[in-house]
């Protein structure tokens, strides 16, 4: 047996001879575009609510989005450019007053075992978040030690541990605002008006671990006398930011159950989903937003056109957004077609064809967007 | 390279002293991420690839990395991107929690390990390397990868990791014997 300095000179020449050989050049831009797309859909999703704080800050716009070729030659029988004129449409925050606040915590610019802190004020209710910043096995940056703490303007103070979520053993904050970058671990504290609460509700964001996942959305309501429980909601991969409806908050995150329903994690597209913090529960009010829905159908539809051969999980998304318009007949009508004229085909391992439009039927349907 | 046209940001007219793709804006910020995809896009999925230890996971988390990267890349909030994506690869593929399920089903090594090798062959060429590597600590692992796959020197590993030389040796050392003891088991085999 060598020496193990003659053994380490030898390993990097076996560990290039075993890696194999990546075709990053045709697969790498078309896999990025479409999670820029989606990463980028929830903050473009909040611009539609009018706050335009969030518009300037968008780096992104949608239609630049749009500049490939089209792949497939159908117009969809609802035209998602041109579909129902919203019945309701959200008030954009008036005056000065925004619904949330949220304050920066960069963890990665912060030595290990350093302590931290970060506040966010909202009417009468001042919350602070301090730990110690650690840094896990898997290298996350967490905060050890946890501890929230809230203030109200009359002088009474709360505070409590923040413990990690259920499917991780420590807390690694993840943002909850439209914060220009988008940057990880930021703006994970928060404070949020909600209908039926008439103080600030404290909204947490924090991360499980995992490439893909999962984002759990914490919202602990405050009173005069203490706080109340934490209500979690594990929104899984896409993950979540607070936007404004008026003089209430919003919570604007994606479907979940799409990653990897129709394709790969990074072809798959999860259609929009919207929450509302209301008496102590995350109520789905999706429906409540369909001007949201209409232009995230719209994105999914283009992503679907311009990749011809992998867009099957955009396509889904697109169907699922078009059966919450009341539209889903018209939809299926298109994909019908697109299915006659050979238009589905997909990656290798997920149905395409007839088994796909015979799949997407069942998940729309066990997940509740449409019966057929 | 697919005719993928990337969003306007502010990639016009960012006119530096770039080169290559580390702070490439000498063809402006998004022709830099562009080229980074292509110069940069096999080194970092060989990495993703040896920390994850499956060929579609490392090619998804490369491209996650990619797609972090653009918003803060186009606001002009990252000086040097390929260290930038080094560092959100190696810290996607570290959180991997299904390694050893997907070590399990790897197929896709380039070269099948080599049962017996001449006397000057590389003794590392009986292993496979993705299995060895999987069963290893992540910290370790990861210390192994940067150091004889990257080449990375243990300061700059250090500073990268954000430990101490000292921690970064003792990785690399306990990573090496755990390896260098599957080697004699294979030898005895």
């Amino acid at each position: 047996m060598p020496e193990r300095d003659d053994l380490a000179q030898q390993l990097h020449q076996e560990l290039l001879r075993q890696a194999p050989e990546f075709d990053m050049r045709s697969s790498l831009p078309g896999k990025v575009s479409a999670l820029v797309v989606r990463h980028q859909r929830v903050r473009m999703t909040l611009a539609i609510l009018g706050a335009a704080a969030v518009i300037a800050a968008v780096a992104i716009p949608l239609s630049s989005l749009r500049s490939a070729p089209l792949g497939h030659r159908i117009t969809p029988a609802t035209s998602p450019t041109s579909s129902t004129t919203p019945t309701t449409s959200p008030t954009p925050p008036t005056g000065a007053s925004t619904p949330y606040a949220c304050d920066s915590l960069d963890l990665w610019s912060t030595p290990v075992g350093s302590a931290v802190s970060t506040a966010a004020t909202l009417g009468r209710v001042t919350a602070t978040l301090t730990g110690t910043r650690e840094t896990t096995p898997s290298q996350d940056p967490a905060l050890a030690q946890p501890e929230l703490s809230i203030a109200l303007a009359q002088g009474a103070t709360f505070s409590e541990p923040v413990v990690p979520p259920d499917q991780a053993n420590v807390v690694i904050p993840w943002s909850m605002a439209p914060s220009p970058t988008g940057a990880a671990n930021s703006d994970a504290l928060c404070l949020a008006d909600f209908p039926g609460e008439s103080l600030p509700v404290v909204v947490i964001g924090l991360e499980t671990g995992g490439a893909h996942c999962c984002t759990v959305v914490r919202a602990i309501t405050v009173s005069t006398t203490g706080l109340g429980p934490v209500v979690a909601d594990d929104v899984g991969n896409p993950g979540a930011s607070l936007g404004p409806d008026g003089s209430h908050a919003l919570i604007v995150t994606a479907d979940n159950a799409f990653a990897y329903a129709f394709a790969s994690y990074a072809e798959s597209s999860m259609p929009v989903k919207v929450l509302q913090f209301d008496h102590g529960t995350f109520d789905d009010v999706t429906t409540q937003h369909p001007d949201l829905v209409t232009k995230d159908a719209s994105t999914w539809w283009d992503v679907f056109d311009q990749n011809t051969g992998k867009g099957l999980g955009a396509l889904a998304a697109w169907v699922a957004d078009e059966c919450l318009l009341g539209q889903g007949t018209s939809a299926w009508t298109t994909v019908n077609e697109l299915q006659a004229q050979g238009q589905l085909s997909g990656l290798a391992g997920w149905p395409t064809g007839a088994a796909y439009v015979q799949a997407l039927k069942s998940f729309l349907a066990l997940h509740g967007y449409c019966s057929s | 390279m697919r005719a993928v046209t990337y969003p306007a940001g502010r990639m016009e007219g960012v006119r530096a002293n770039g080169e290559g793709s580390g702070s490439g804006t000498a063809l402006g910020r998004g022709d830099a991420f562009e080229t980074a995809m292509v110069v940069d896009g096999q080194k970092l999925a060989r990495i993703a690839f040896f920390l994850c230890g499956d060929r579609t996971r490392a090619e998804d988390l490369v491209a996650e990395a990619f797609a972090r990267a653009w918003p803060k890349w186009s606001a002009g909030r990252i000086d040097n991107l390929a260290p930038y994506l080094r560092r959100a690869v190696v810290n996607l593929a570290a959180k991997e929690r299904r390694h050893r399920l997907v070590v399990l089903r790897h197929d896709e090594r380039a070269v099948a390990p080599t049962s017996s090798p001449g006397a000057d062959e590389n003794l590392w060429a009986r292993l496979d390397l993705v299995r060895v590597l999987a069963s290893l600590p992540v910290s370790q692992r990861v210390a192994v990868v940067l150091r004889y796959l990257e080449d990375m020197t243990e300061a700059d590993m250090a500073a990268f990791l954000g430990v101490s030389p000292g921690t970064v040796k003792s990785r690399l050392a306990r990573g090496l014997d755990a390896m260098r003891a599957q080697l004699e088991g294979a030898d005895d085999a």
